[in-house]
């Protein structure tokens, strides 16, 4: 294992050449309005937890390195170049000159330095608690020259050099030790050294950026043709069909839509004309919902009586009726466009009589007439009766054909909505036979731990159903110290096949595109990048 | 007289500490707190009631004990409820609301922040549906039995039966640009360059972002009120007094106007003091509706993300304002009615 942390060497280092993906004809000015979804609670940068204040932190806040939205290869940002050690346990990184904060302060290694302690602060001064399982990895950050800080991490993980090249940095002449009347600014405002400034936020109506004159990348020729508004609007506009409205009126420039949205809901005359629909897929990680079974429920111990659950389960059918076809079943644990996810393994068949015939070979058997099979399980009578979790009332439909499929076959299956706290304590508990839930992408690069490995059964993980399998724990623990990318997607692939056949889920879609409006004042280089919408290139065209 | 009041405002008091223990209680019992709110957001980002969760992957499984730890001290859940409940009531008697554990402000700062939205909304609705309903269920009594009292009661019925938020989206794709007539802005208080216009420009500016809302926010109570005032004249016209007058030669307009309606009001002007309630009116639909940032979404919210000082916040001061609204109707009942006396 420790080869293979050498083996990484320093093949990150050396990728200091910056590819440019903007256009660089595009005109500069205008405003570009989006819809927030919500206002932020709080816009501190430290302290803040919620979406919203991570999507405005990430237009006025930077980070040391940033990723190529088409090569996803780290390129300079705060930081003009950095360094790996040969043991890959230390990053150096060297801050590029004459960055300033946006109150005209200049940029110190001290603030990076800073925006490490803050978080890791014992005595959680900044209420930064939430960010610190991100950061527990790395053990210090230490300043080495006038221009260079030094990351140490403890234990060899392919992901450090991923937490300590997207560490936010804030200016620590604002955020250190605020009095509580200074705190109440930092609520409110955001000073970084980004492209965008804040100028204004009104809880009640909208948050107003502008463009910072001294930006540092202006001047950088790899950066030609981004952020090129000179204004952005955001709204908070919550409803659906208040949104599409908007973006019909030219209220707001660009809009995500859901799947229904764009197949049922953006067919009015503007469509097509001043607005336009965009159906584009790129290689962001998407997320799948799923059905898991208690494993330690005695009912779910046998692989088969799994997999007749899943040939229950009419994926297809409900892909065409409900999802518009634009979606397919899951395959396994992952996003199946990922690189990790292996493309041999196949989605199990909707097959109501394999199901039955598997059923049959596990035992089951209807014994006293009243339909639902059972067996003898432990010198008890078990019945094939279980109950689903379900945290949404909107996903109940798909459950209920599940439910009458398998009623058919002599299974009885109810469902449950449960209110979020309520359901996220009663997995906490593990109290439930099955829960329907959906993992959202997470990171490009696969690490199942979190989810599939045995120690995160313990103290409430997210290994709610008691996965628990030697051998993939094993993968699992190897793939985290590999540094290169190919040998862990071969370690990782095996993990999934694995998974895929233990069948402790019922995994259920993949959406297969990203759906999106834009208003024709809005001119783009093309639909989408490798792995990002890109709306950061996209300019005004009139 | 002084007494009785000195005596009620005295009952309040163990009044509000039984509803704020028992609410106290009921938010400690209910399933997940303001730390495993943030436990929830570390293992399953930040979306949790979508039923979607992101497995990140950049950190370890599962949340540390130091990090529960520094949790249960931000939040100050180091300490034992019945402490906690204490430590609570002895700022509250200093008028010290605590911290909201969203917004990480005073709590009385976000109450405040969303006041004026609620109150501008439950003022004017409280005008307008007097002013409107009293005439409208007086012209109904006169007229009883009328074409004119069957239509509008019809209509009436109607649109109590609709939903507010449903009449809020048919109005906004009819009347606000969606396809159909631009006649009002989609919602929000004001349009974006208020703060340049003039002050006629500023007050018509307001009342055209206003009607839509203000529609909605009323539709409820309106079909009640009118037929509350109709009924209770209907009432009063019945009455010995009325048949007295007529049969004096009282002429039917000063009957119905002067004697029945003074009598009639009665119930109507007594509900008055729980209006006092208005200041705190909210609609969680209507205001993600219309993007209004009121009391409604913020009650909502505080109680999904089980933000335990804001919700206290908000039950303490609307059990004042309700137990305060219940003496302003006893002694409005007394005020407009002599028969009766609360010695």
């Amino acid at each position: 294992m420790k080869k293979c942390v050498i083996a990484l060497s320093l093949a990150l280092g050396v990728m200091n050449t910056a590819f440019a993906v903007g256009n660089a004809k595009a005109p500069f000015g205008g405003e570009f309005k989006i819809n927030l979804g919500q206002a932020p609670t709080t816009l501190n940068a430290l302290s803040s937890s919620d979406a919203y204040a991570s999507e405005v932190q990430s237009m006025i806040m930077e980070g040391l390195l940033t990723r190529n939205p088409d090569t996803r290869e780290w390129e300079p940002a705060l930081a003009k170049s950095w360094t790996i050690s040969k043991d890959g346990k230390t990053f150096e990184f060297t801050l590029r000159d004459g960055v300033k904060w946006h109150d005209g302060k200049p940029l110190t290694v001290e603030d990076v330095k800073f925006s490490f302690d803050a978080i890791m602060d014992p005595k959680d001064t900044y209420k930064t608690a939430h960010l610190k399982p991100y950061y527990e990895n790395i053990k210090s950050v230490e300043i080495v020259a006038p221009n260079k800080v030094k990351f140490t991490v403890g234990t060899p993980y392919f992901n450090n050099f991923t937490v300590a090249a997207g560490l936010t940095v804030v200016p620590m002449h604002l955020y250190k030790n605020p009095s509580k009347e200074q705190e109440k600014i930092l609520n409110k405002t955001l000073v970084g050294t980004g492209p965008y400034m804040l100028k204004e936020f009104d809880r009640a109506k909208r948050i107003v950026l502008t463009s910072n004159p001294n930006w540092w990348g202006r001047s950088e020729p790899s950066l030609k043709g981004i952020h090129n508004f000179q204004t952005i609007t955001m709204r908070f506009i919550q409803d659906s069909t208040i949104s599409i409205r908007s973006i019909e009126n030219g209220d707001i420039d660009y809009l995500a839509l859901q799947p229904e949205e764009y197949a049922q809901k953006t067919n009015g005359p503007k469509w097509g004309k001043s607005v336009h629909k965009i159906k584009t897929q790129n290689k962001q990680v998407s997320g799948y919902a799923f059905v898991g079974f208690n494993l330690t429920n005695p009912m779910f111990k046998s692989v088969k009586t799994r997999e007749a659950m899943v040939h229950l389960f009419d994926r297809k059918k409900m892909i065409e009726k409900l999802l518009f076809n634009f979606s397919l079943p899951a395959t396994g644990p992952l996003y199946q466009q990922s690189d990790y996810a292996d493309p041999t393994v196949k989605a199990l068949e909707f097959d109501p009589k394999l199901a039955l015939k598997k059923l049959t070979e596990d035992g089951w058997k209807d014994t006293d007439g009243d339909r639902i099979l059972d067996k003898m399980i432990d010198g008890k009578k078990v019945k094939l009766s279980f109950t689903i979790l379900e945290p949404l009332p909107d996903f109940v439909k798909f459950l209920t054909t599940f439910q009458e499929d398998a009623k058919k076959v002599g299974v009885d299956v109810q469902v449950k909505v449960v209110e979020w706290n309520a359901f996220i304590k009663l997995l906490d508990e593990r109290k439930f036979e099955a829960v329907r839930l959906a993992w959202g992408g997470g990171d490009l690069d696969w690490d199942p731990k979190q989810i599939w490995h045995s120690e995160s059964i313990a103290n409430a993980g997210s290994n709610f159903v008691q996965y628990n399998n030697p051998k993939v724990d094993k993968l699992i623990d190897e793939s985290r110290l590999i540094m290169d990318k190919a040998t862990r997607v071969k370690k990782l692939r095996e993990v999934y096949r694995t998974i895929a056949a233990d069948v402790p889920y019922i995994f259920l879609f993949n959406g297969k595109f990203k759906f999106y409006a834009r208003t024709d004042r809005i001119g783009s280089e093309k639909d989408t990048y490798t792995y990002s919408i890109g709306s950061d290139y996209w300019w005004i065209a009139k | 007289m002084f007494t009785y009041i000195l005596k009620r405002l005295l009952i309040m008091i163990p009044t509000l500490l039984g509803i704020t223990l028992v609410t106290f209680v009921i938010i400690n019992l209910a399933p997940g707190s303001p730390i495993e709110q943030r436990i929830q957001q570390m293992k399953f980002g930040g979306m949790g009631n979508e039923g979607r969760s992101s497995g990140d992957n950049s950190k370890s499984s599962a949340v540390s004990e130091e990090v529960i730890e520094a949790l249960k001290k931000q939040y100050g859940f180091d300490k034992p409820v019945h402490i906690r409940y204490w430590i609570w009531l002895k700022n509250i008697a200093k008028l010290d609301f605590g911290e909201s554990f969203t917004y990480e402000e005073p709590v009385l700062d976000v109450i405040t922040s969303k006041l004026p939205v609620s109150l501008q909304f439950g003022v004017v609705s409280l005008i307008m549906s007097y002013l409107v309903c009293v005439v409208l269920g007086v012209i109904k009594a006169v007229k009883h039995g009328t074409a004119f009292d069957y239509v509008s009661s019809f209509l009436l019925f109607v649109f109590y039966s609709i939903p507010g938020f449903m009449l809020a989206i048919l109005l906004i794709v009819y009347f606000a640009g969606g396809g159909f007539y631009n006649w009002f802005p989609m919602g929000e208080l004001y349009s974006d360059n208020y703060y340049d216009l003039t002050l006629w420009g500023k007050i018509v500016d307001r009342v055209h972002h206003f009607i839509l809302p203000l529609i909605c926010y009323m539709i409820g109570s309106f079909t009640v009120l009118t037929m509350l005032m109709k009924n209770s004249l209907l009432d009063e016209i019945k009455k010995d007094y009325i048949r007295t007058a007529r049969a004096k030669g009282v002429p039917e307009k000063v009957v119905f106007l002067k004697h029945a309606l003074r009598n009639a009001l009665i119930p109507i002007v007594t509900g008055i003091g729980g209006f006092i309630s208005v200041f705190f009116v909210g609609s969680l639909l209507l205001e993600s509706i219309f993007q209004l940032d009121g009391m409604g979404l913020l009650s909502y919210k505080s109680i999904l993300q089980r933000d335990y000082n804001v919700i206290m916040g908000l039950i303490f001061i609307q059990s004042v304002l309700m137990l305060v609204g219940n003496l302003i109707s006893d002694l409005a009942y007394i005020a407009v009615d002599p028969r009766i006396d609360f010695k």
